[in-house]
């Protein structure tokens, strides 16, 4: 039997469906997620797996009290990418509960409170990081070193709530260790001079590998070049600045590149589209405001990296950036 | 040595389109070999649709039952500038009566139906109306009387175009971009009638003042014979600018950008610009009308798709049914195969393929599996933007779809619904699956509605205001002389029974 004639145009066939483009953002974070788990220790994959296990729990529930169909939306990834994403962005060793909690955060609240699916205006990932950082400073700012990333004693003291791990196996991020001697009133030379920052040669390895995902899904076309450029140009931009003013207070940007969250956020944070700018120039205006914060908040806040609460507060800037920045329609005057 | 001085001059005027396309699709290009060109027999049974323009419907002037001849005119134009229709063939009118046709939709509507009877004979054709010498008045009667539309499938009158263009026209633009996969029909034209274009051409631009005449030709089509043509024809400063073979270059506003870098303003029309634009076929009927004196009354349709042993360009008369089209071109179609008549991106797929061929139909097409979009459900919105970067007129389609939704008739024109072309651009590349274009046709209906209601409350407001205005004049005019008025009471009770009496007395007298 010949079916109803569709009364829709266009009669041709769509183009890669939202699991694809989950499913080709996920294959993007393997390189940095492996590289991660190599530098971090195991601690990573017990993020990774209770996070996904969280997260595809909590869209269940929500998709279950909201009465909506669960097929589609399980199906659909993004529930993964947002897991992976906070998965990603903690410490490897914390107490269980906290990415659970930050996940919940994440899937409940920030997703499905305010709609679910392309309704959220925040980021979800980094809200529940920004949540857990807040509410858990300590837990949040702990990072092994690189020798205690393996110690399983440790490490099971850490999952139950304890504090075991003494001063000589944890570390400051690199970022947070060049702050903190800043402070202490060294000078950039005098760090250089005592080996550089503590655990820079990771960062330079996990940005490479977020990089270079970053660059596949470029060259997918799953994310435009506006966002992860505008934000890079801006971090970049920045550090060059303030090091013109005072090099020996102010890291090159190099530094501020290849440290931290710099190429997760421009490539995967920043350019997670439902909460970021939607049109061509909002984009390159929210991308440069997620970049100049991020180094804003590096530089002279309390966080161990700027990322999350940079692109927290361009989310809310949004919806004015959309308003203002709508292209001129064809045929439309030009000097509006 | 002068003959290649000549194809160096030649090739020197085929240009390329400075002017880079914004959005669009590059849809997968339709290969194989050239189509073939050839002639639809006559079908037993003509269906002349009366609306075959944009506008209203023509008249009928035939009588059920009357003997008609091919090129005789069977429907009176409503309008000054509007277009008749006429037989396709000879034969005897059977009704006048709803007939399922596809305009924008598949719906009866009014036609004429034609028994033909085989003999296929014909009026003979009116004299030459060469626009050197006859008026500009006699010119348009002709391209109106002859039947002449935009064959690009929008069916615009062409002689309300002209009209409306007054002149001299700066630019005369000639559409060969045939952007839309599987239609073909254009590529039969450059190809087998270029003289046809070259006399078309010559003809228009002697009536719009020798304006600058543009081709914008798609790059994948051989520019050699219409070259040729124009030069046999001593067109010389015709140029012919090549143009991506992408979709939605041939759209009418986007080709004009393509081609002069100009865009046409909203809400006006390409003539405000001193821009006319034409499909090839519109100028070789044109230039038949004026020329020959030859009504419209036959198409080339592009006959494409899965179980056709070859890609055919079929000179179709108006009112052929599909089913003869497909015939025709040997498909080894079953009573259940899918039908689109058009372009797969804005046709329409039949119910079945008795509708008959218009004016507008460029294309059949016959989708093969996996050719048409999987039904599938509809996902969120994910803001992803792939449709912003595929709108070939600068929208933000993501950003209707969410105004649609609300209602939001103020945004939605902010965000400029009124400049989408219905490409299915935005369409194709969404990753969730939502049927943008059905929706924005929907927006657009709605809007138009309450744009109505709103003008007709604007009406009844004047209205009230014009009339408590009034009132108020009275009343202030009635107030600036109080003194006037103002008499003794006793005088004024005076006066109104004198009033009365005098009424009185007027009453019993009568």
């Amino acid at each position: 039997m010949r079916p109803p004639p569709r009364l829709e145009t266009p009669h041709w066939p769509h183009a890669r469906p939202v699991c694809w483009v989950m499913t080709q953002v996920l294959l993007a974070l393997l390189p940095g997620a492996a590289v991660t788990l190599w530098c971090r220790g195991p601690g990573v994959a017990v993020n990774l797996a209770l996070c996904l296990a969280t997260a595809y729990a909590c869209e269940a529930a929500a998709m279950r009290l909201r009465k909506r169909p669960l097929r589609p939306v399980l199906g659909d990834g993004s529930v993964a990418v947002t897991a992976v994403l906070i998965a990603l962005s903690l410490p490897p060793w914390l107490p269980l509960l906290l990415p659970v909690v930050g996940t919940a955060f994440a899937v409940l609240i920030v997703k499905h409170a305010y709609g679910g699916l392309g309704q959220n205006p925040f980021n979800p990932a980094m809200a529940a990081y920004a949540l857990l950082l807040v509410s858990f400073p300590v837990a949040m700012t702990r990072w092994p070193a690189a020798a205690a990333a393996w110690d399983w004693g440790a490490a099971w003291q850490t999952w139950t709530g304890g504090m075991p791990i003494l001063d000589g196996l944890t570390s400051a991020t690199p970022l947070g260790d060049v702050r903190t001697r800043l402070t202490l009133t060294h000078t950039l030379s005098e760090i250089a001079a005592h080996g550089g920052p503590v655990g820079a040669p990771t960062g330079w390895m996990m940005n490479g590998a977020y990089g270079l995902g970053g660059l596949y899904l470029l060259a997918r076309g799953i994310i435009g070049w506006r966002i992860p450029l505008a934000v890079l140009a801006a971090l970049g931009l920045c550090a060059i600045v303030f090091q013109a003013v005072d090099a020996d207070r102010y890291p090159s940007a190099l530094f501020h590149l290849s440290q931290g969250a710099a190429m997760l956020g421009a490539f995967f944070i920043a350019t997670d589209p439902v909460s970021a700018s939607t049109t061509p120039r909002g984009r390159l205006i929210y991308g440069a405001g997620v970049g100049a914060l991020a180094y804003l908040i590096r530089t002279f806040g309390a966080y161990p990296d700027g990322f999350a609460f940079a692109v927290l507060l361009m989310n809310l800037a949004v919806p004015l950036i959309d308003r203002l920045t709508i292209p001129r329609p064809y045929g439309s005057p030009r000097d509006d | 040595m002068q003959t290649i001085l000549l194809r160096c001059a030649r090739m020197a005027r085929i240009e390329t389109a400075r002017y880079a396309p914004r959005g669009g699709l590059a849809l997968a290009p339709v290969t194989g070999p050239p189509p073939v060109w050839r002639a639809a027999p006559i079908p037993p049974l003509l269906a002349l649709p009366l609306e075959q323009q944009a506008g209203a419907p023509a008249i009928p002037c035939v009588a059920i039952g009357g003997h008609v001849r091919r090129g005789q005119c069977i429907a009176r134009p409503p309008g000054p500038w509007d277009a008749a229709i006429h037989a396709s063939s000879s034969g005897t009118v059977v009704a006048i009566e709803p007939y399922p046709v596809a305009l924008h939709t598949v719906a009866p509507r009014p036609c004429i139906l034609i028994r033909t009877d085989g003999a296929d004979s014909a009026l003979a054709p009116l004299p030459p109306c060469d626009p050197a010498r006859e008026s500009r008045e006699a010119v348009l009667r002709r391209l109106a009387d002859c039947g002449v539309v935009g064959l690009g499938g929008a069916v615009f009158s062409t002689a309300a175009k002209l009209a409306r263009a007054g002149a001299p026209i700066a630019t005369l633009i000639v559409n060969a971009a045939e952007c839309e996969p599987h239609i073909r029909c254009d590529e039969g034209l450059l190809a087998h009638a270029p003289e046809g274009i070259a006399q078309g051409i010559q003809a228009l631009s002697v009536f719009l003042g020798q304006p600058e005449v543009l081709v914008g030709l798609k790059e994948t089509l051989d520019p050699r014979p219409l070259a040729a043509a124009l030069d046999a024809a001593g067109l010389a400063a015709v140029r012919i600018i090549r143009v991506p073979a992408r979709y939605t270059a041939g759209a009418e506003d986007v080709l004009i950008r393509l081609l002069t870098g100009r865009e046409v303003p909203r809400g006006a029309l390409p003539m405000d610009i001193s821009c006319v634009c034409l499909n090839v076929a519109t100028v070789v009927a044109a230039g038949r009308a004026l020329l020959a004196g030859e009504p419209l009354t036959a198409r080339v349709v592009s006959v494409n798709g899965r179980g056709l042993p070859e890609s055919v360009n079929l000179i179709s008369r108006l009112g052929t049914p599909v089913s003869a089209i497909l015939a025709a071109c040997g498909a080894d179609t079953g009573p259940d195969e899918r039908v689109i008549l058009g372009g797969p991106m804005m046709g329409v797929e039949l119910p079945n393929a008795e509708i008959p061929i218009t004016k507008a139909s460029q294309a059949v097409w016959i989708p093969g599996p996996g050719d048409l979009p999987a039904p599938g459900p509809e996902h969120a919105c994910i803001r992803c933007g792939a449709c912003v970067t595929a709108c070939p007129v600068n929208l933000l389609p993501q950003q209707l779809h969410w105004h649609a939704r609300a209602a939001d008739h103020d945004a939605l024109i902010d965000h400029g619904l009124d400049v989408c072309i219905e490409c299915g651009c935005c369409d194709v590349v969404c990753p969730s699956q939502i049927p943008l274009v059905a929706r924005f046709r929907a927006a657009k209906v709605a809007l138009a509605e309450v744009q109505a209601l709103d003008a007709r409350a604007r009406w009844l407001k004047g209205r009230f205001v014009a009339h408590e205005t009034r009132l108020d004049a009275r009343k202030a005019h009635a107030e600036a002389q109080p003194a006037a008025r103002r008499e003794d009471p006793r005088a004024r009770l005076a006066r109104l029974r004198a009033h009365r009496t005098h009424k009185d007395a007027d009453g019993r007298g009568s």
